[in-house]
C-alpha cells in the first residue's frame, strides 16, 4: 500500500486516543512501580525506573483534560524519540489505561485535528481517523523536551 | 548511541535531609549547623517563614516546607532539627525531621526531566535508593524559591534581626 506506515494507538484514559510510530514504543511495563517526585506539574508528577535511568511518566489525560481522576497508571508504555536526526536518543513514557493497538495507516486516512484537541496542536504531528473516530498522532519530542544543555 | 539526560556523579560530602515523605540532598558544605527546632523564635515571622534562629549574633529565617517542598505557616513538631545552610553571606534554616551526613550516595542522580520542571521547585535532579526517591537540590535554590535571599538582604530592617525586640 503507498503511502502507508505502521502505528501504535494508545488508550490514553478519559476517551483520548493518540497514536505513535512503531519503532517509538519500546516497552510497556504493566502496574509499573511509579514515584512521585515533590514540586512537579500535576500531569508529570511521577517517574518510574527503566533500564535505560529515570524516566518521566506523563499522563495525557490530565494535561490535556485536566482530569484529575485519572491518576492511575494501569500501563506506563515507554517511548524513544529524537528532537532531531542528530539527536541523540531520548526516552519517557506514557500512561496507558490500556493495550496499545498496532495498525497500519494510510495517507487516505488523514484527517483535521478534533477541534476540542485544536490548543493543543503543538503537541501533534498529523491526525488520522480510525474505527470511525480521529487519532491525532503524539510528538513525543514535544511531549518530552529536551532539557537544557 | 547517547542517551539524553544521562546520570551524572555527585561529589562526596551530602546531607541527606527528611521533610516528611521527601528526602533532600544537599552538599554538605552547605550546612553551616545543625540546631534544634526548639530554638527557633516564632515570633513576626518572615515572609514563607516560620521563625527565627540566632546564629553568630544575628538572626536567620526558618523555613518548614511540607512533602510537596511547599513552604508551611507552622512549625510541624516532627521537624525536632532545624539545618542551617549558608547563602552568600547569610544563613537560612530548614526544619527537618532527620539530617543525615553521608560520605557517598550508591545511586546515580539524573537531572530531571525538562517536562517535569517547574520554575519555582528546588529540585534540580533525582535518585533511587531502596528507599525510594532522593531529590537533590541546594542551598542557593531553596534559598531562591523560599525568597530566603530577599529575607537575608533586608534582615537588617527586621527587629528580631537586628536585635532591637
Amino acid at each position: 500500500m503507498a503511502g502507508s506506515s505502521k502505528a501504535w494507538v494508545l488508550e490514553l484514559g478519559g476517551g483520548l486516543m493518540a497514536a505513535i510510530g512503531e519503532r517509538q514504543l519500546q516497552h510497556l511495563v504493566h502496574q509499573p512501580s511509579l514515584h512521585h517526585v515533590p514540586r512537579t506539574p500535576p500531569h508529570a508528577s511521577q517517574v518510574l525506573f527503566w533500564t535505560k535511568g529515570v524516566l518521566p511518566l506523563v499522563n495525557m489525560t490530565r494535561m490535556i483534560l485536566g482530569d484529575d481522576n485519572s491518576a492511575a497508571c494501569l500501563i506506563a508504555g515507554v517511548v524513544v524519540y529524537q528532537t532531531s536526526s542528530s539527536a541523540p536518543l531520548g526516552y519517557g513514557a506514557i500512561s496507558l489505561a490500556g493495550p496499545p493497538r498496532r495498525i497500519v495507516v494510510s495517507d487516505e486516512l488523514a484527517c483535521p485535528l478534533p477541534v476540542n484537541l485544536e490548543s493543543w496542536g503543538f503537541l501533534f504531528n498529523a491526525c488520522f481517523e480510525w474505527d470511525g473516530q480521529p487519532v491525532p498522532v503524539l510528538a513525543l519530542d514535544q511531549v518530552f523536551p529536551a532539557n537544557p544543555a | 548511541m547517547k542517551l539524553v539526560d544521562s546520570s551524572f556523579v555527585l561529589p562526596a560530602g551530602r546531607v541527606l535531609l527528611a521533610l516528611g515523605s521527601t528526602r533532600l540532598l544537599v552538599e554538605q558544605g552547605e550546612v553551616r549547623s545543625i540546631e534544634s527546632s526548639g530554638s527557633v523564635i516564632a515570633e513576626a515571622t518572615p515572609e514563607n517563614g516560620v521563625g527565627w534562629v540566632e546564629l553568630y549574633d544575628r538572626f536567620w529565617p526558618v523555613y518548614c516546607l511540607s512533602d510537596d517542598l511547599l513552604p508551611l505557616p507552622l512549625c510541624l513538631p516532627e521537624r525536632k532539627l532545624c539545618v542551617v545552610l549558608g547563602l552568600g553571606g547569610g544563613l537560612f534554616g530548614i526544619q527537618c525531621d532527620e539530617a543525615r551526613i553521608l560520605d557517598a550516595f550508591g545511586a546515580e542522580f539524573y537531572p530531571l526531566p525538562a517536562c517535569m520542571r517547574l520554575a519555582d521547585s528546588p529540585v534540580l535532579g533525582i535518585a533511587g535508593d531502596d528507599d525510594g526517591i532522593v531529590c537533590i537540590s541546594s542551598a542557593p535554590m531553596l534559598g531562591s524559591v523560599l525568597g530566603a535571599t530577599r529575607v537575608i538582604e533586608q534582615a537588617g530592617l527586621h527587629p528580631l534581626a537586628t536585635g532591637a525586640s
